[in-house]
């Protein structure tokens, strides 16, 4: 499958940074067509501004930066989003991402008059996240995980109505051990490719 | 009480803004002590740098003076009003980013030494409000969640006094709405506001 990568971690050398390579490592394996997007070594600015937000300003498809995004996004079949999970949810970065390239007539459009949302990325068949958290799983069901629910809710409307979705997650990396991390890069080995 | 409101979206003319310029109004017709922070107006940055990412968990995690001026703000607050335009389920990345950049160790929690688990350090905001326009309709968001509101009401919340007391405004399908019904709105988000 055509796999687009979206990684957001600001530090080389970071637990993130490793999860990333075990990720493109096991995709090329298998012998998938990787694309890496890596949005902080790329400096995307996740900030959607006022000229941007402006009706006169050509759509971002007309936008050369915006449209090679969207092209990428559009020629995966298979997204796999690797970020550590800050305040409950993606980074800002990966926020901005989705705020500026997944817009109106990209990832979804609507019929005139009407709120409904439909699909317009149903060429992805699959979504996997390969994330971590700080703090333990039931301080996350206690916040109610936005990150979970923004990717596996929401962010699942434009795709393959069958598409598949997994969710890899390492919850309480404030108090992991070494042993603890190794063993995650070997989940995300043997999991994400199954 | 002492309100920090904070904003974002990106257009001073928008009806977001209009939403916001509206609380602030009613909050300072009941009195308060008001400070309003347009995110996108103040050039906040939203994305975490390395630099402070490496730092985040050192005795200075804030490395960006304007970071540091909006701490000051925070640490002063007994009620924090969110103002935002919900899209893609949550906050424009510039309000995301803020939470991320200045709710940090020192401000919004520390990691006690012994467990390194999370303690809150919000305890002096009693009053947490979100504010928030939808493309969605009401139903489709319920049927969906709401992972801007989790962020603000239940994850931001954890860090703040025990009894904090929340509300939640919203205005849902925000683009088939009508003229009178974004009026409507702003009159609720005003009566509301009035008695925080």
């Amino acid at each position: 499958m055509r796999a687009l990568v979206v990684y957001a971690h600001p530090v080389e050398g970071s637990f993130a940074s490793a999860l990333r390579d075990r990720v493109v490592a096991a995709l090329g394996r298998a012998g998938h067509d990787v694309d890496l997007l890596d949005l902080y070594a790329d400096g995307f600015d996740p900030h959607l501004d006022a000229e941007e937000w402006s009706p006169d300003t050509p759509h971002a498809e007309d936008r050369p930066l915006l449209a090679a995004h969207i092209a990428r996004v559009r020629r995966a079949e298979w997204l796999v989003f690797v970020y550590p999970t800050w305040f409950g949810g993606v980074p800002a970065m990966l926020k901005g991402w989705l705020d500026r390239v997944w817009v109106e007539h990209v990832a979804f459009a609507r019929a005139p008059g009407s709120n409904r949302i439909r699909a317009r990325l149903q060429q992805i068949r699959r979504v996997s996240v390969v994330t971590t958290y700080g703090s333990p799983r039931w301080t996350n069901m206690i916040e109610g995980e936005p990150g979970k629910r923004l990717l596996r809710r929401w962010l699942r409307v434009p795709f393959h109505p069958l598409a598949r979705s997994q969710w890899i997650a390492l919850y309480g990396m404030d108090q992991a051990d070494a042993a603890t991390r190794t063993a995650f890069l070997a989940r995300v080995d043997r999991e994400l490719v199954r | 009480m002492n309100v920090l409101v904070v904003h974002a979206h990106p257009s001073p003319t928008s009806y977001s803004r209009a939403v916001c310029d509206t609380a602030e109004r009613a909050l300072r017709a009941a009195g308060h002590d008001v400070t309003v922070l347009h995110l996108d107006d103040e050039g906040f940055r939203p994305a975490m740098s390395a630099a402070e990412r490496i730092a985040y968990h050192s005795d200075t995690p804030i490395l960006d003076p304007l970071v540091e001026r909006h701490a000051g703000f925070v640490r002063q607050a007994e009620a924090l009003v969110f103002v935002y335009p919900t899209w893609w389920a949550g906050p424009p990345a510039i309000m995301k980013g803020w939470l991320e950049r200045v709710m940090v160790p020192g401000v919004a929690f520390h990691l006690d030494p012994a467990t390194n688990r999370v303690r809150p350090e919000l305890r002096h905001v009693r009053r947490l409000v979100g504010i928030s326009t939808y493309g969605s309709s009401r139903l489709y968001v319920r049927v969906l969640s709401d992972p801007g509101r989790r962020t603000i009401l239940r994850a931001l919340r954890m860090l703040c006094a025990r009894r904090c007391h929340r509300t939640w405004l919203a205005l849902y399908g925000m683009d088939t709405s009508t003229p009178a019904q974004r009026e409507a709105f702003l009159t609720h988000v005003e009566r509301e506001l009035a008695t925080l």
